[in-house]
């Protein structure tokens, strides 16, 4: 696909500080007591974000044990969300489009020692919060875009996503079109979280 | 380790096929075997063939013969000796669905059914009856009247009938129809070898054939243990109601609850009309032999049409969505509807289908990308809009979909229900074993003699799960180490459409029940993963392998389909949590009967993506994630299963057995697990009730 870059620095909105605290979170749950996990899974998912979309815990409980018999494959970490702000334009036959807002991006540490596969990343993308202005029209533009996405784990990596915007108006959706977010995202590959990032847009050579 | 083909040789496997392609030469894929030859085969160099559609036969009881019994037919009939534990001499009943009151159909005299059709399991052979029920210039150019071939591309070998187990022994794959309020008897004829070891090196002659996900009576559900052999047939009765029928507009005075009526009409139906259901399929579910024989062909798909959902874009009455679809029929338009199974496959070095049956852990990924069971062909279409009903069809293998210039496309329904609003997507998410993603795309944007192509985003490097989520980029760049990564099928525009596209995508389709005021009656939960235990040894329900579920707080266990695991009271609703215990791998859990509704994913409402607002019946458990979802009991009893739909893991033996047995006579408490043999299906207790259960 090819496909004309155009801009955008990012900046990139971030991070750190109980990053560290939170490797073991996704096993962070009270043992023997499965119905009780998707609570303890649910609250520890802890955003390093300035807009946290969980709610954060403070303290994180122990490990859990190993169980007899059990092998060591499992996902270490509900990770924290990373925001990464998006800002740039896309161009279209029937009018450019200035698109800004943020990418939330969560990484969740995937292990299987048992099998030898090595370690990976689950991306979760969020880009429901990024809008935008025709720059000829003036009209609202809203994007659509959720992305899961697995990744064999790097200290850096880079993604690109498609995702689609169209107008904000009854029918839009029948008007869509596509951008192209590039991240460049760095991970602590012993938690598997993603720790920084920026992105820039590009326009997909797309038929009119 | 080695490998089975079907020509029934036992091979080495890994690298030493002399046709294997140095681009891959590295490559994990297919896993347990040598690459597949492609004997000098390009890609998209052959038409995608739209599905055969089944005949439909009014009146089953004139048309079969014999006639269609509430229970089963027990006549007699002699045995074919070359079954396993027959003599000579032996008989045993014409039909194999267990006998008695408690296997018989439900609301048989109720809803009778309207239509037959008649189908066989049976070894490839060629297709001199294809019926694509669209007009040649829809099927890009492929003229039904001529011999349609078992093979996977015209260069391709034939394929033997001990390699592929068809419907009807034929390509391409069926397409049953139907409609909401006419109730469907498909007798499923078994031609399959007497002798079990005649099935080419994998695949298991006895068949339970399930319709995924129909609102059915458990003795039409294709129950695991409720299997039939060569020479038998199964009648399965699908009366294609709505859920609710019993309790949600009984009278049938919700217009919205309808069926087309064959002249642009509706005929209402009781139920709810929040639970209208489009797009299933249906496919083997033998204990243990599922992923084989669904790979060796037994699968097909099943487009039901509604008031709401008729596949007429022109009728505008204010319920007919008027999805794309086709005007010329009331009901049922199939040119721009167009199914799209999904499935990798490898074969040997004579063209012939392989599969690794050593392979009872990780799970069975292919190198051959086939839709509709051809090689990554090409279809046709004019610059209008297309509804696309696709179906992950594999054994192992994930997809991730997305158009090779990253146009957008529409995502109109998951697991064969419509959403409550469409979503605007760029690329679909990971689609699970027997998920279906349908899909409207708009290829107007495009001009005559333009191509565009659904590309394939996502590699694996063993079954467990996907290994890497690629950018779009890299897929079509080929790099990949996976060969079902990338491009798999080009759309070619070739006209304007004669008439006006009508057809509309509308903001709001099909809002989910309203559950709000029906109480929580228990919350269970399923925990999945490996080093399960066996705690039954029963020679037929009984099997042993890595998988396992564990229910109620215990231990997984493996499967065995005497045990109970769950007993949900009819007509309540219940909570149900799926966790899976494991960070290697990934499980697509299907839990028949009823449509779910995902209400958390890892504990978090705001964690479940749009596509899956919808009502669900395939729940994808990422590593040691989670799902909550909610779903009835209702209408119908009997018992049903819960499983992993990687087949692999579903045979090796994640799979539990979960029953409704209060709904009234003839239900029993516990219901007794039938054990088939081609004498009669006996009965016995239980092998084990968990704790918890009821």
């Amino acid at each position: 696909m090819a496909r004309r870059a155009l801009v955008i620095p990012v900046v990139l909105a971030f991070l750190v500080g109980i990053a560290g605290s939170l490797g073991w979170l996704s096993t962070a749950r009270a043992p023997d007591d499965r119905d009780g996990r998707l609570q303890s899974d649910a609250t520890a998912t802890a955003s390093i974000s300035s807009q946290p979309r969980e709610p954060a815990r403070s303290q994180p409980p122990p490990p859990e044990p190993p169980r007899p018999g059990s092998r060591d494959s499992r996902v270490r970490g509900a990770q924290p969300s990373l925001e990464i702000a998006i800002s740039g334009t896309v161009d279209g036959v029937s009018e450019s489009v200035h698109l800004s807002g943020f990418a939330h991006v969560k990484s969740t540490l995937v292990t299987d020692p048992h099998r030898g596969h090595p370690p990976a990343a689950l991306l979760a993308v969020d880009l429901l919060d990024v809008s935008g202005v025709g720059l000829s029209t003036g009209a609202r533009y809203v994007s659509s875009g959720d992305d899961n996405l697995i990744r064999q784990l790097a200290p850096s990596d880079q993604i690109d996503i498609t995702f689609p915007f169209f107008p904000k108006e009854p029918g839009g959706v029948s008007l869509a079109r596509s951008a192209v977010v590039s991240f460049d995202l760095s991970f602590d590959v012993g938690t598997g979280q993603v720790t920084g990032g920026t992105a820039s847009l590009t326009t997909p050579d797309v038929p009119r | 380790m080695g490998l089975f083909t079907a020509a029934g040789t036992l091979a080495l496997k890994n690298g030493l096929s002399p046709f294997a392609q140095s681009a891959f030469a590295d490559s994990s894929i297919p896993t347990g075997l040598p690459r597949s030859p492609l004997f000098g085969v390009q890609p998209f160099t052959q038409p995608m063939p739209r599905f055969d559609v089944l005949p439909r036969n009014p009146n089953p009881f004139a048309f079969l013969t014999p006639a269609p019994t509430k229970e089963a037919n027990t006549t007699q009939q002699l045995l074919n000796p070359a079954l396993e534990g027959v003599t000579p001499g032996d008989t045993g009943p014409i039909e194999g669905r267990p006998p008695g009151p408690i296997w018989a159909h439900q609301k048989f005299d109720t809803m009778p059914p309207q239509i037959a059709v008649e189908v066989s399991t049976e070894g490839a052979k060629v297709n001199a009856v294809y019926n694509p029920q669209v007009a040649s210039s829809l099927n890009s150019g492929i003229d039904p009247t001529q011999p349609f071939r078992p093979r996977f591309h015209p260069s391709l070998p034939d394929q033997g009938p001990s390699a592929l187990w068809t419907f009807n022994g034929t390509l391409p794959p069926k397409l049953l129809v139907g409609r909401y309020g006419e109730g469907i008897l498909l007798r499923h004829h078994n031609n399959l070898p007497f002798d079990v070891r005649q099935n080419g090196g994998f695949g298991r002659h006895t068949l339970s054939t399930h319709e995924h996900n129909g609102h059915h009576g458990a003795e039409n559900d294709g129950f695991t243990g409720a299997y039939f052999f060569p020479g038998q047939f199964y009648d399965y009765h699908y009366p294609i109601v709505l859920a609710g029928l019993n309790s949600i507009n009984t009278g049938a005075t919700d217009h919205r609850a309808g069926s087309p009526n064959g002249s642009a009409g509706i005929s209402n139906v009781p139920g709810d009309w929040h639970e209208t259901m489009s797009t299933h399929w249906f496919h083997d579910h033998m204990f243990s032999f599922t992923s084989q024989n669904v790979y060796k062909g037994d699968a097909g798909m099943f487009n039901l049409y509604s008031a709401l959902d008729r596949a007429n874009e022109g009728i505008n009455d204010g319920v007919n969505l008027r999805l794309p679809s086709g005007t010329a029929k009331d009901f049922g338009n199939l040119d721009y509807d167009v199914n799209l199974m999904l499935a990798d496959k490898a074969w040997d070095a004579n063209g012939q289908l392989a599969f690794d049956i050593f392979d009872t852990e990780e799970g069975f990924v292919a190198d051959v990308m086939t839709v509709n069971l051809v090689y990554r062909p090409f279809f046709e279409v004019e610059r209008r809009k297309y509804r696309f009903r696709i179906l992950n069809g594999a054994v192992s293998r994930f997809f991730k979909i997305s158009l090779s210039d990253g146009s957008p496309m529409i995502q109109i329904a998951n697991d064969g229900n419509l959403l409550p609003s469409p979503v605007v997507i760029t690329q679909t998410d990971q689609m699970g074993i027997a998920e279906r993603y349908d899909v409207v795309i708009d290829f107007s944007r495009y001009s005559i003699g333009q191509t565009v192509s659904m590309v394939n985003l996502l590699a694996h490097e063993n079954g467990t799960m996907p290994a890497t989520s690629l950018s779009l980029s890299s897929a079509l760049k080929g790099s990949s180490s996976d060969p079902c990564v990338g491009k798999f099928l080009e759309f070619r525009v070739v006209r304007d459409p004669a008439q006006p596209d009508v057809s509309q995508v509308p903001a709001v389709m099909i809002p989910n029940p309203d559950l709000s005021a029906i109480p929580v009656a228990r919350t269970r939960t399923f925990v999945f993963g490996d080093s399960a235990d066996q705690t039954t040894n029963d020679p037929v329900t009984s099997f042993r392998g890595p998988w396992g579920i564990g229910a109620g707080g215990g231990d997984k266990l493996n499967a065995d389909f005497g045990r109970i695991s769950a007993a949900p009271k009819a007509g309540t609703r219940e909570i149900w949590n799926l966790v899976n215990d494991g960070g290697g791998w990934d499980h697509p859990v299907h839990i028949h009967f009823e449509e779910g509704q995902i209400l958390k994913r890892n504990g978090s409402a705001s964690g479940v993506p749009a596509w899956e607002k919808g009502r669900k019946d395939v729940y994808r458990l990422h590593p040691d994630g989670s799902v909550t979802l909610t779903m009835q009991f209702r209408d119908f009893g009997g018992m049903f299963m819960e499983h992993c739909h990687n087949t692999v893991h579903e045979d090796n033996a994640m799979l539990l057995r979960w029953e409704i047995d209060d709904n009234g006579a003839p239900f029993v408490q516990p219901l007794p697990t039938p054990i088939p043999t081609p004498q009669g299906v006996t009965f016995e207790a239980p092998t084990q009730i968990l704790r918890g259960a009821f």
